[in-house]
């Protein structure tokens, strides 16, 4: 590494940039449970104050359960404990996983976890990590750099990672043999850029600056585990029958555990250690796992023996233990039980509201709400939807209205891809507040074609348009005689989108298009968004990183064979303005301003704001409500609300129970 | 022909049977349109096409089908069940089997159980007093029993359970929870704790403390479970005892004086067990895919869920793996029942008429 690295304090790391945070790292978020309780406030700020007195709802009750012990419920599955393997994350892995970087209770930035310092180099590619010193697993070993070596080859390398795009794909791509970007199997075992120079510094080269990194780095999939604990390579790599392929001179580990005594309940499984707070005591597929406390743990506390998820996959038997006081903590209750008269919120700071709701009973429980990273939206497939159709679509619908009485207030409105907690803070305002003067006003808006977007979102804020889009529909030649087909495909056993697409269908009779609803489950739908089979469909994103790019990397026009939404032609001569405009902001802007710092994020946000323009002229996926999180609790549980990234250490939690 | 012969007979017939079967699951599930690959994905990121054509590869599914068909034959035949793709990655299926099949067992096991200590005698309860007040009073509450819906009786058995301290107040004066009435059980729904037997299956008598608690957890779903088959037992008994009771031997046993205790139990009875026993076993069906439905109303992770979550998550090796294990199992019990046939009553015989 060249002597003018630059060195940064981790609270301030990431922090110039956009903040924002990343949506638990993937998706099937079993685990996240926090907790908190009134009196731990969530930060100093604007309390809206609580004049809700009268509202009749009084003080949150306790639960009384067991003394030392959370109850959790997990809502799908324990897959497993392997890091590398799991599609997100298990539930609680962060109570006994951890990683270099976190968000301490939930919030952006992303601080150190196991690391006291890192330093980038100049050319943003080498990032040097300085590990905590005097940190345990759970087994007894001391944790040291080669840990990290050889846990991230296992997730670029391992027969069984599932996770392998996260490290050797897509964005973040740490420098390694073999053509990865054409299929993950291509890579070559043991040429991941990974070292460990000594015991506590842990070092990577990347193939390209990425301004994510300490953000992307605290996913699940980067946990570490002691060096050596399973095989690496497997014997079926070494002799080529299971890819990736062994290549002959890294090193081999024959693995002090078998992988299913491991990772899983096999023989006295699982013997898995990391350093957590919490280490896992037993697990027994699908129905509980255990967690107990490490008293080795390097932080602060953990102040409580035994964390139980208990696997629930019916979200109405989940609230029914809830009621009954069979569980401590739910995340979300079904939308059918779900009665907004029944809430107060009594304080509000930033994304964060916290207050108590009313359940069915009549027992009072203490509420959080926060905005997630997550956007749900309907993809058009330009090649079968044209463009004016996308746009009656667009003026038809009131995202306002859609986020209250469709989403019941669990869900806010959106006018833009990117998540208003992660939106790009133009004129130095704060994401919420850049986000809210770009729609309605066109505050921050960049010179488009058609000036698309220079008043904000133009197909009516919290408003629907109906006559605008019967007059589009009617310009491009339909009336009632000659309506446009289409078929809208939404997920099966979605209550809210079956509601909303409803809606759409009766308002779209007025603007001449006749809707066909069709539903198919989600892995349905993925796939025949591959094929490019329908006209439009219901689809939610979460964001892995706390960055626009994650979701507007798709919508730029350069990638027209694969984009779902298939806008732009591989024939660039057919493009239009709106195709060129976004596609020269990302080349031109984004792409070569990837890496960390106040110049390339400003250079960056420029694109980012033209893309979203251009998808409001172009229409290829049209957002409806930004994800909200929620989080029920009773008052014997003391914890903070979790912040934006949903994810929350429990080692300060305590129970106010004998 | 011997009884062994026979019997390797049965065993030779099965096999064109097993193979049929197992083909058939190949070709429904994997020339279906679903493609699990999709499933890999999650709510974050939706759009990573890559994700997909490297769990295509990795799962198989691009090999020509004749190819996988061969390879999924094989490992079969040779009982190399293979790992899940998505619901448990990784996981050996039969680990998977062993987590989940005794929650089954045991719901089966009871629910039979009751249905059998139950239902028959009530039949012949009923049978013996044929067209009196107390045979159309159980003959009518076994029809309605039968009748009800499994799902809608498991609901309204839950929201009893809930409520269980209100309605015995009401009713005895006295407050009674369900959760702490004999032993505690943590929640009213739920898997019972097996884990206690584990590696010890003599826990089952040395620990009653918590084998009752196992059996107070499973208890509501096995009533549930069990109340079809205790309806069926119950109706078919009664007519058993009837039809038996009018044979002509027992007028003859009657006639040379039999006593009316000796005449019931060993002349009536035993008889009357013969058209029960094919009902009996077809009930250890229960044993292996519970119900769906029973179990997603109590919350139990047995097989049933087990199988269909596979099947919604588009997991098809489990799907397909936990299929060909069924087409054992049922091609079993039916051998079984086949030759319990010829134990029982020695009139049915090997050779065709």
């Amino acid at each position: 590494m060249s002597e003018d690295t630059t060195r940064r304090r981790f609270l301030t790391a990431t922090g110039s940039g956009v903040a924002a945070a990343l949506a638990g790292c993937s998706s099937n978020t079993p685990g996240q449970q926090t907790t908190e309780s009134a009196d731990a406030t969530a930060t100093e700020g604007s309390a809206t104050g609580s004049s809700n007195t009268e509202s009749g709802i009084g003080q949150p009750d306790k639960a009384g359960g067991p003394s030392g012990t959370l109850r959790l419920a997990a809502t799908g599955p324990i897959q497993t404990l392997d890091p590398v393997n799991a599609k997100g994350s298990g539930a609680g892995y962060n109570q006994y996983q951890e990683s270099l970087m976190y968000f301490p209770e939930g919030a952006l930035p992303p601080v150190g976890e196991l690391a006291s310092d890192y330093t980038v180099s100049d050319d943003g590619k080498t990032y040097t990590f300085t590990l905590k010193e005097g940190v345990t697993h759970h087994d007894g070993q001391e944790l040291t750099a080669s840990d990290f070596v050889y846990s991230w080859r296992r997730l670029a390398g391992s027969a069984k990672s599932r996770n392998a795009d996260d490290i050797i794909g897509g964005t973040f791509t740490i420098q390694h043999e073999g053509a990865t970007s054409e299929n993950l199997n291509n890579y070559e075992i043991g040429s991941l850029a990974v070292r460990a120079p000594d015991k506590n510094t842990f070092e990577f080269d990347m193939a390209a600056p990425f301004h994510a990194i300490p953000s992307q780095i605290a996913g699940g999939a980067f946990g570490v585990i002691p060096e050596g604990a399973v095989q690496y390579p497997r014997p079926s790599q070494m002799d080529g029958s299971k890819q990736p392929t062994y290549d002959g001179n890294s090193p081999l580990y024959e693995g002090e555990y078998k992988y299913q005594e491991y990772f899983s309940t096999a023989g006295d499984g699982p013997y898995f250690a990391s350093t957590g707070p919490f280490k896992v005591d037993s697990w027994s597929k699908g129905d509980q796992i255990r967690l107990t406390a490490f008293s080795d743990y390097h932080g602060e506390g953990p102040k409580i023996q035994t964390i139980t998820y208990t696997v629930i996959g019916s979200s109405n038997t989940r609230y029914q233990r809830f009621v009954n006081g069979n569980l401590d903590m739910v995340n979300g209750i079904p939308n059918s039980k779900y009665d907004p008269d029944d809430l107060v919120i009594d304080e509000e700071n930033g994304a964060v509201k916290v207050g108590r709701y009313r359940l069915n009973e009549g027992t009072v429980v203490n509420y959080g709400q926060v905005t997630s990273l997550e956007t749900d939206y309907i993809l058009f497939n330009c090649d079968n939807v044209k463009r004016p159709a996308r746009r009656a679509f667009a003026y038809m619908i009131n995202q306002h209205d859609i986020a209250e009485t469709i989403y019941k207030g669990i869900g806010s409105p959106a006018y833009t891809i990117t998540p208003k907690p992660a939106f790009p803070r133009l004129g130095g305002k704060d994401q919420v507040a850049a986000y809210k003067a770009f729609v309605k006003n066109g505050e921050g808006s960049n010179d488009v074609p058609g000036n698309v977007g220079e008043n904000g979102y133009p197909y009516g804020f919290d408003e629907a348009r109906l006559d605008e889009a019967a007059s589009v529909m009617e310009a491009a030649g339909h009336s009632a005689d000659n309506p446009y087909k289409v078929t809208f495909t939404i997920f099966k056993g979605s209550d809210v989108w079956d509601q909303l697409a409803k809606r759409i269908q009766a308002k779209a009779q007025a603007a001449h298009i006749d809707v066909t609803i069709e539903k198919a489950s989600f892995g349905t739908i993925i796939g025949k968004a591959i094929d490019g089979t329908m006209d439009m469909f219901s689809l939610g994103d979460g964001m892995e990183w706390p960055e626009s790019d994650n979701f507007l990397r798709f919508l730029h026009a350069g990638n027209p064979g694969t984009a779902f939404t298939r806008w732009g032609s591989t024939d660039k001569s057919k493009w239009n303005d709106f195709m060129k405009t976004a596609d020269s902001a990302w080349q031109n802007k984004y792409k070569p301003n990837r890496g960390p710092g106040d110049q390339n994020q400003k250079m960056r946000n420029e694109a980012y704001i033209t893309v979203e323009q251009m998808n409001w002229a172009s229409v290829q996926e049209l957002p409806t409500v930004f994800g909200v999180f929620e989080r029920f609790w009773y008052d014997d549980v003391n914890e903070e609300m979790v912040s934006t990234m949903e994810d929350q250490k429990f080692n300060h939690l305590q129970l106010d129970r004998p | 022909m011997s009884r062994w012969r026979y019997l390797a007979k049965r065993f030779l017939m099965a096999i064109p049977v097993l193979w049929l079967g197992t083909s058939m699951t190949w070709a429904i599930i994997f020339l279906g349109p679903i493609n699990p690959a999709t499933y890999v994905l999650g709510q974050t990121n939706p759009q990573n096409q890559a994700a997909v054509k490297a769990a295509r590869e990795r799962f198989g599914l691009g090999e020509p089908p004749l190819e996988h068909y061969t390879e999924f034959m094989i490992n079969m035949v040779t009982l190399d069940l293979g790992q899940t793709w998505l619901l448990y990655p990784g996981t050996p299926v039969m680990s998977l089997i062993f987590d989940y099949a005794p929650r089954t067992v045991w719901l089966g096991f009871w629910s039979v159980l009751i249905a059998v200590f139950v239902g028959v005698p009530l039949g012949f309860y009923a049978g013996l007093n044929s067209n009196s007040v107390s045979d159309y009073a159980t003959s009518l509450t076994g029809i309605v029993w039968r009748a009800m819906p499994n799902f809608w009786l498991a609901i309204m058995l839950l929201a009893l359970l809930v409520k269980s301290e209100t309605i015995t107040q009401a009713l005895f004066g006295i407050p009674i929870s369900w959760d702490t009435f004999l032993v505690d059980i943590n929640a009213i729904t739920g898997n019972p704790q097996l884990s206690y037997m584990q590696g010890n299956p003599l826990a089952l008598v040395t620990q009653p403390r918590e084998t009752l608690a196992a059996i107070k957890k499973i208890l509501p779903a096995a009533v549930v479970l069990g109340s079809a088959s205790m309806g069926n037992e119950m109706r078919i008994g009664r007519t058993a005892v009837l039809e038996t009771r009018s044979e002509q031997y027992i007028d003859t046993a009657k006639a040379k004086g039999v006593s009316g205790r000796v005449l019931v139990w060993k002349h009536i009875l035993r008889n009357a067990l013969i058209p029960l026993v094919p009902i009996v076993t077809s009930e250890a069906f229960l044993l292996i895919g519970g119900s769906v439905l029973v179990e997603t109303v109590f919350g139990i992770n047995g097989m049933g869920k087990l199988f269909f979550d596979a099947a919604i998550q588009g997991d098809l090796w489990l799907v397909a793996t936990l299929m060909f294990i069924f087409i054992i199992l049922i091609v079993g019990i039916n051998i079984v029942q086949d030759l319990l046939y010829t134990l029982i009553d020695p009139r049915v015989g090997y050779e065709r008429e």
